[in-house]
């Protein structure tokens, strides 16, 4: 038997094997994406705590009902993520509407970054800016909002985007543009932020 | 909020309590392997639909309709097989349907996808077409299908309307000082005067034979043609009824040419070159 220090050493990948054969392995699965998910669900849907991790749940459920189905070509990280995607598309199925909610926290370092990437100004407080910047991404629609999300605040590339949203990398790509100019078209019509010349 | 113990243990919990165990590999071997059976089902049945629409095309009758004076959209509802072409989009979609169902499926472009299925539809229909998948199937659906003349080949109900000058039908007797009898879908026997065909080249016209006449009734069960044409696609379709004509016998044009010469003035020429079995 491994110990806890030997199986937080492991790759995703190897906890997937060691949970199929023991189901008390997929806690340290659950531990090592629990907040990431939480904070990607929290920010693509802007649901309150409570509800966040309900939908958590049936992410974790559905991740160790369906391990099998996981191939080693994927990043486990991209194939949860896809998880989380469809369960928040299909909560907002169920009730059919978006729910409103609680804001939601973007760390600041990430926010500088998106906040850079987009010429915005910077002679701003990050915390601040922080908060203007999840104003103007709960402005935006849900699918736009959702790829920005991907790309600066959880950080992804275009083949994880790609494999997380189910769609072609130049989709990807098209869609990411198109989301930074539906930005900084709220940013402009909100005069939330100002941008750098 | 929970902590992250409380969170782990309620998940652990809901798994035990629901009995909740992975579902076994074989469940998405098998999902995988139907999606990619249903895929090539369909890239089999899109290639049965183009060479069924290259067979009936084979005569090259563009020609002859010409010379019918036919405006475009009669000309384009005779010779444009409307449901196999409905059938190529259906199984190009269904197989761009199952390529996206694939693990990987949705890394393609849909526009590619469909480029794709498009063109693996046509390369593998022009195989059938040579390989005689196209005749055969041809001949089984003109034999047995329901509404096959008004569905699968509008040309066959188009040329059975003697008022309108368009004779079809099998042929019962030989050519005999320019006559021959006609059995048409109908059943109905028909003697057809053939004088034009004098100057022209000859087609073998044996009993079995099937044929589109072009020229008008003259009366009862009496036709005159100006042109007879051979007919390859949907010939079989006059074998439904052979039981009730048991004299009737079975010839096959094997090969078929139209030969369409414009002579001015409006006029076409039209020759036949026919290759029997």
């Amino acid at each position: 038997m491994l110990d806890n220090s030997e199986i937080e050493q492991l790759s995703d990948q190897e906890l997937v094997k060691l949970t199929l054969v023991d189901q008390g392995c997929f806690a340290y699965l659950i531990m090592r994406y629990r907040a990431k998910l939480l904070n990607y669900i929290r920010r693509i849907t802007n649901v309150r705590d409570e509800e966040a991790e309900d939908i958590l749940q049936e992410v974790f459920l559905k991740t160790y009902l369906n391990l099998n189905s996981f191939k080693p070509s994927l990043k486990f990280s991209s194939w949860i993520y896809a998880i989380a995607h469809n369960q928040v598309i299909s909560n907002f199925r169920k009730i059919k509407a978006r729910p409103e909610g609680s804001s939601v926290t973007i760390d600041e370092g990430l926010a500088e970054t998106l906040a850079a990437d987009l010429n915005l100004e910077k002679a701003i407080d990050q915390k601040l800016l922080a908060q203007k910047i999840d104003k103007a991404l709960q402005a935006l629609p849900a699918k736009y909002r959702e790829i920005l999300i991907l790309k600066y605040l959880e950080e992804k590339n275009y083949q994880e985007m790609s494999d997380i949203i189910k769609k072609p990398m130049g989709t990807v790509a098209s869609m990411l543009n198109k989301a930074r100019s539906e930005f900084k078209k709220v940013i402009l019509e909100t005069k939330i932020l100002r941008y750098d010349e | 909020m929970m902590s992250d113990q409380q969170f782990n243990e309620a998940v652990l919990e809901k798994i035990q309590t629901d009995k909740i165990k992975p579902l076994p590999k074989w469940l998405f071997v098998w999902r995988n392997v139907l999606i990619w059976s249903l895929g090539v089902l369909s890239l089999i049945s899109g290639s049965i639909a183009v060479s069924l629409i290259i067979y009936m095309q084979s005569l090259d009758e563009w020609g002859v309709y010409q010379s019918m004076k036919l405006n475009y959209l009669e000309m384009m509802s005779v010779m444009v097989p409307i449901f196999w072409l409905v059938s190529l989009a259906l199984f190009v979609g269904l197989l761009y349907y199952n390529v996206k169902k694939t693990e990987r499926g949705y890394r393609y472009r849909p526009i590619y996808v469909v480029a794709g299925a498009l063109a693996l539809s046509v390369a593998l229909g022009i195989v059938c077409h040579f390989a005689g998948v196209s005749r055969w199937l041809d001949d089984f659906l003109s034999e047995r299908a329901p509404y096959y003349e008004r569905v699968m080949s509008p040309a066959l109900s188009y040329w059975s309307d003697p008022a309108s000058g368009r004779l079809i039908g099998i042929v019962t007797t030989e050519l005999i000082d320019d006559r021959f009898g006609l059995l048409s879908p109908e059943a109905r026997e028909w003697e057809i005067l053939w004088e034009s065909n004098k100057d022209r080249h000859q087609p073998v016209l044996l009993p079995g034979l099937v044929v589109k006449c072009l020229g008008r009734q003259v009366g009862e069960g009496r036709f005159v043609a100006e042109q007879v044409l051979p007919m390859v696609p949907g010939r079989k379709f006059f074998k439904r009824g052979q039981k009730d004509c048991p004299h009737r016998q079975w010839q096959e044009v094997t090969c078929s040419r139209v030969l369409v010469e414009r002579l001015g003035g409006g006029a076409y020429e039209v020759r036949t070159y026919w290759q029997l079995r």
